[in-house]
């Protein structure tokens, strides 16, 4: 069952074909498809409650796909007749909690994967792969303590640790950063994300937050109701959603109805030209892409109903003549008060969505 | 999460012990329905129908009702007082009003019969059973108490006059379904238990059922009235896993948040009387009666067989301690890590002996051993039978109780770090329920070596221990005799007791 050279990093990249799961009468995971690229960082994104931690238990081999299959570098660890075991894939596991042994110190858990089982190491291995790791991930001195006596960053590092030790082709993170407090969760999600990336395997991570998935991954999958909605680079899916549920989740979204004909697309703003089908369309404009008052003297009129100041900028939301509501966002110079009547315009940056 | 669970499989090698484990635990239940029916089931029809039988099922309801509502009128003031107070002492008296739980219910019987012999029957029955089981309602009701929304005590402040009664009364009324559990776990102590009812000689259901298999030699009529008695059980423990739990938990402060007291002034004063005199009558008087014996009357038989009854104690109770554990292992495990219907099946149909009392176990290994397995018959390994089949409930939700805190995902970490299943087991889930089994072998060991019924019938012949030595001398009223066995109880197993339980 030796899969993989243990002793050496090599990154794996991860396909699943068609992959579904249900729990008795509920269908968490649809057809999923997907390609995790080696040596990088893909993010699955999608809300609370959608199957993402079940993908994951998927490709880590702890549930069985009920069709499908799942293959890293190309060899089958999951379909209807193989199985690998969970210890047969090289595989890291960073759960949510970490979900360190509270048995165990900081070096003991960090030790686990190498010290015995599969990928058990000479003893002199074992103390100089465990000083590399306490290296790399910062634990300098902390190597006696109980995962109790630790805070919650430094856990999650531990979890990281312990999961690298044994050299896995692939690393699986589920929400990594979302028990931390959010002052910190931005530093410590960049800090892992580096070490992941220096320690060159491949990286799966889930999350619900779109913030976090876009700034962190080089290929996000968006994970819609147990069904993979898009996939792509973060500013593919944010520049050109595949469809309204999708601009929605990810960032704000204005959508305006519009109908399509004769070649243009027609909205409460303007008109894109169209090459599609005629009938029913929703036309995506980001808020960014919005402008107050433009200079030219185009625009609709509307009247604020809304008013958000962020100090680097804020958001205004404009009702406008056909009761369409729309949200903007200006520099805070141009933070207009409720109840006051606008012009609003947009820089010609649009997206036409089908249905 | 859940669903998860219940779709995994559950692994033979743990259901098939359990399953045995399961059904044998309620083979004595087949033997007793069995022996009842040898005479005819007009036999049973008459003897349920008898004014005699109705007689008992009144008076032994009448004492576990009344027994239930002194120990709440006690156990919630008192809980109160621990939790919701600036009490003086409050950490010394939390514990102290829990430990007359270690006391064995023959013993304090004995030291109050022997000071005052016309104690004798419902009265001394009332007030010995009380002292023994109002921890059953106390330490549930300070639990809910501890979990109470402190605002509601500076609401009651507005209402002025009777604050204190007032406020209890409040309190109260939030932990309600602690309350009623509490108060069904002191009914069913009562109907289960043997030596303070034998001890006081009043015939509720344990004494007669005892009576009627021992003088008589009638073990129909036992079978048919502790089939009576396990009824009355199994609907109490019914109704006590209903209400358990419900009350709902209304704090909204933080756990670490301290909790706002109210401060008593001249109540301050009551409060230490009472409990004082709570723990002073529970606890310090069966001691002072028992050090009185000993010291008046020396030991009149001699440290040497003492010495033996200990030892057959301790024999009988190390083994079943651990048979009792290995056998619970399974099925705590099942219970506390699968949610499925076979796996609560099996832990609930152990719960049922728990609600039977020691005597029915007793009297029906007793047929048992006579009818089936008479090679064992008064030899040891029948009398380990008893105790697993008596201690087993103990023993399954010790072990559920820490199985189901250690996290699923220990296991699925240990596996994607190279460890195979039997590997994850050896590594992260035995060093991590080893204490737990550590404290339900300790928890068996004591309460098998306290247990007097079974232990008073199924004992291998010619051999004694602490509890039946005890209970030959105070059966005969001899002071002299029974004083050194109850220090040494006291010593042995009332202390560790005290100790283990304050501990967990």
């Amino acid at each position: 069952m030796d899969r993989f050279d243990n002793t050496s990093t090599t990154a794996a990249t991860l396909d699943l074909v068609d992959v579904s799961k249900s729990f008795g009468d509920v269908d968490v995971l649809h057809d999923v498809s997907f390609c995790a690229p080696a040596g990088r960082v893909t993010a699955i994104l999608g809300p609370s409650g959608q199957g993402k931690t079940t993908l994951l238990r998927l490709i880590a081999g702890f549930d069985q796909p009920d069709a499908g299959r799942i293959l890293i570098d190309s060899q089958v660890v999951s379909d209807t007749q193989t199985v690998v075991a969970p210890e047969h894939r090289g595989i890291g596991y960073v759960p949510q909690d970490g979900a360190l042994f509270p048995h165990l110190s900081v070096e003991r858990n960090i030790a686990f994967g190498i010290s015995a089982g599969k990928f058990k190491r000479s003893r002199r291995d074992q103390s100089r792969r465990i000083e590399e790791l306490v290296a790399l991930v910062g634990l300098e001195g902390l190597s006696d303590r109980r995962p109790g006596e630790i805070s919650g960053g430094q856990r999650q590092r531990v979890a990281l640790a312990r999961a690298l030790a044994p050299n896995p082709r692939l690393v699986l993170l589920d929400e990594p950063f979302s028990a931390l407090d959010a002052s910190m969760r931005h530093d410590i999600s960049q800090e892992v994300i580096a070490i992941l990336r220096r320690a060159g395997t491949t990286t799966v991570m889930v999350t619900h937050d779109q913030q976090e998935a876009m700034s962190i991954a080089d290929h996000v999958v968006v994970l819609l109701d147990g069904r993979i909605a898009q996939q792509g680079s973060p500013s593919e899916i944010y520049d050109s959603p595949a469809g309204a549920d999708v601009a929605r989740f990810i960032g704000d979204a204005n959508l305006l109805n519009a109908i399509a004909h004769d070649g243009v697309v027609e909205h409460v703003l303007g008109a894109e030209s169209w090459s599609g089908p005629s009938g029913q369309a929703t036309v995506l404009l980001r808020p960014e892409h919005m402008v107050l008052n433009p200079p030219d003297g185009t625009g609709r009129i509307g009247v604020i109903e809304g008013r958000s100041y962020f100090g680097h900028d804020g958001t205004l939301v404009v009702r406008l003549a056909n009761g369409e509501l729309v949200t903007l966002r200006v520099p805070t110079g141009q933070l207009a008060d409720i109840g006051d009547s606008v012009r609003v315009g947009y820089d010609g940056t649009t997206r036409v969505l089908p249905g | 999460m859940r669903q998860r669970d219940r779709e995994r499989a559950l692994p033979a090698a743990l259901v098939i012990p359990a399953m045995l484990a399961a059904l044998a635990s309620l083979f004595p239940l087949v033997y007793l329905i069995d022996v009842a029916f040898d005479r005819g089931a007009t036999y049973i029809w008459d003897e349920l129908w008898r004014r005699r039988t109705f007689d008992l099922v009144v008076r032994s309801l009448a004492l576990a009702g009344a027994v239930t509502v002194v120990c709440v009128v006690i156990a919630v003031p008192a809980a109160w007082l621990v939790t919701r107070t600036n009490l003086r002492g409050r950490r010394i008296w939390r514990v102290a009003l829990a430990l007359p739980l270690a006391i064995p219910s023959y013993l304090s019987a004995f030291a109050w019969i022997s000071w005052r012999p016309e104690l004798a029957g419902f009265w001394g029955a009332l007030l010995v059973l009380t002292l023994a089981s109002y921890p059953y309602v106390y330490l549930p009701v300070a639990a809910a108490f501890r979990r109470l929304d402190p605002a509601l005590d500076e609401l009651a402040f507005i209402h002025g006059r009777n604050a204190l009664v007032r406020l209890i009364a409040l309190s109260a009324s939030q932990a309600r379904s602690s309350i009623a559990a509490g108060s069904l776990l002191v009914a069913l102590y009562v109907l289960s238990d043997f030596g303070a009812v034998a001890t006081m000689r009043f015939d509720a259901f344990t004494w007669v059922i005892y009576g009627a298999y021992r003088a008589g030699f009638n073990p129909s009529r036992a079978a048919v009235l502790a089939l009576i008695l396990v009824v009355i059980a199994i609907v109490l423990v019914a109704a006590e896993s209903l209400v358990r739990g419900r009350d709902v938990q209304t704090m909204t402060a933080r756990a670490t948040d301290p909790i706002p007291r109210v401060e008593l002034r001249v109540g301050q004063w009551s409060a230490q009387i009472f409990l004082s005199a709570v723990v002073l009558i529970a606890l310090a008087f069966p001691i002072w009666r028992v050090l009185v014996w000993v010291t008046s009357y020396g030991t009149e038989d001699g440290i040497r067989s003492v010495a033996e009854a200990l030892w057959g104690s301790i024999r009988y109770s190390t083994v079943a301690a651990i048979v009792t554990v290995v056998v619970a292992l399974p099925i705590g495990i099942l219970a506390g890590r699968y949610k499925s219907n076979a796996a609560s099946f099996i832990e609930r149909s152990t719960y049922i002996t728990h609600a039977l009392p020691g005597v029915v176990i007793a009297i029906s290994m007793v047929f048992v051993g006579v009818r089936l397995m008479s090679p064992i018959y008064l030899e040891a390994p029948l009398l380990i039978l008893a105790y697993v089949a008596l201690f087993l409930p103990v023993a399954v939700s010790g072990i559920r109780s820490i199985v189901s805190q250690i996290p699923r995902e220990l296991d699925d970490v240990a596996r994607s770090l190279g460890s195979t299943p039997m590997q994850s087991v050896r590594r992260v889930s035995i060093p991590l329920i080893a204490p737990g089994i550590a404290a339900s072998l300790a928890l068996v060991l004591l309460a098998a070596m306290k247990e007097l019924p079974v232990t008073m019938l199924l004992r291998p012949t010619g051999s004694d221990t602490l509890a039946t030595r005890l209970w030959n001398f105070t059966s005969i009223s001899d002071y002299a005799g029974a004083g050194p066995y109850a220090l040494a109880l006291i010593i042995f197993v009332a202390i560790p007791t005290a100790i283990a339980t304050s501990r967990s």
